[in-house]
């Protein structure tokens, strides 16, 4: 699984939508489901993919689908 | 005494009748509080330790009269809490703080006690309704905002608004509960790019 795909999975499963609704025009700033708790789930998934703690840049880096992919590339 | 012209100006610690007028967002009022107003709303945070912990305060728990102290008195001036005033239930659902400093800077944090509400926009209705407010004030020059490096729901809500990270710094905070240090990371957003992104005049 590429780091795109794995995002779109992930992405989908912590904002509640369908993978299909997931692309890379997915962000923080735009997507009504990516509201704080969501973030919250997200950050939470990453680090149970990651098997460690995403560090406080990365945190404040996770604005959309292309971070959360390079993190899981 | 002859009859020249009296600026009457105002103590500077009376209440600023501007910043303390009510402030009406398409789902809340927020109303600024008299100390016993205050008292009342944020008293139980004061026994929360998840509260007091992403608030940073010194201590795992607060007395009656600690918490008088350590919450301070809202003068209308330099502190102000505002209640949370959901109109569809007719309720406080929490409270939202701001310290003007003597260099303009309007530190502010939320809690929103209401579980109900987490998740559903509060944090930036409330907030873009105060700043839009408080921008309008000449004593508030930015906005600023302290938050634990793992208080990844606060990063999110400012990265919302647009502020903007100035700072990182680590373990610069030592929880009274777990004797651990903690990273913090200070975010700001001036009062006049304030006013331009949202298209507003000084008051």
């Amino acid at each position: 699984m590429t780091g795109g795909d794995a995002a779109r999975d992930l992405l989908a499963e912590a904002l509640g939508l369908a993978p299909g609704e997931v692309g890379e025009a997915t962000a923080l700033e735009s997507c009504e489901a990516w509201d704080s708790l969501a973030h919250f789930r997200i950050v939470t998934a990453l680090e149970a993919r990651l098997g460690r703690s995403l560090d406080p840049m990365e945190i404040v880096g996770l604005r959309g689908f292309a971070d959360v992919a390079k993190l899981l590339g | 005494m002859g009859g020249g012209m009296v600026l009457n100006l105002g103590k500077r610690t009376d209440p600023d009748p501007y910043l303390t007028k009510p402030v009406r967002t398409e789902r809340f009022d927020l109303v600024s509080c008299t100390t016993a107003e205050a008292l009342k709303i944020t008293l139980p945070w004061a026994s929360n330790p998840d509260i007091l912990h992403n608030l940073m305060y010194d201590k795992p728990a607060y007395t009656r009269l600690q918490w008088v102290k350590a919450m301070g008195k809202p003068d209308g001036r330099h502190l102000f809490y505002h209640a949370i005033v959901a109109r569809e239930i007719k309720g406080t659902i929490g409270a939202h703080r701001i310290r003007i400093d003597r260099s303009g800077t309007a530190a502010m944090s939320i809690v929103l006690t209401a579980k109900s509400w987490w998740g559903k926009g509060v944090f930036e209705e409330v907030r873009t309704g105060l700043m839009d407010h408080f921008s309008g004030s000449p004593d508030v020059m930015r906005f600023a905002g302290r938050v634990l490096s793992r208080n990844v729901s606060s990063i999110y809500n400012y990265q919302k608004l647009g502020f903007r990270l100035i700072g990182y710094d680590r373990k610069s905070w030592l929880s009274p509960v777990t004797g651990e240090h903690a990273d913090t990371m200070y975010f700001e957003y001036l009062a006049e790019d304030w006013r331009e992104t949202r298209g507003l005049v000084p008051a």
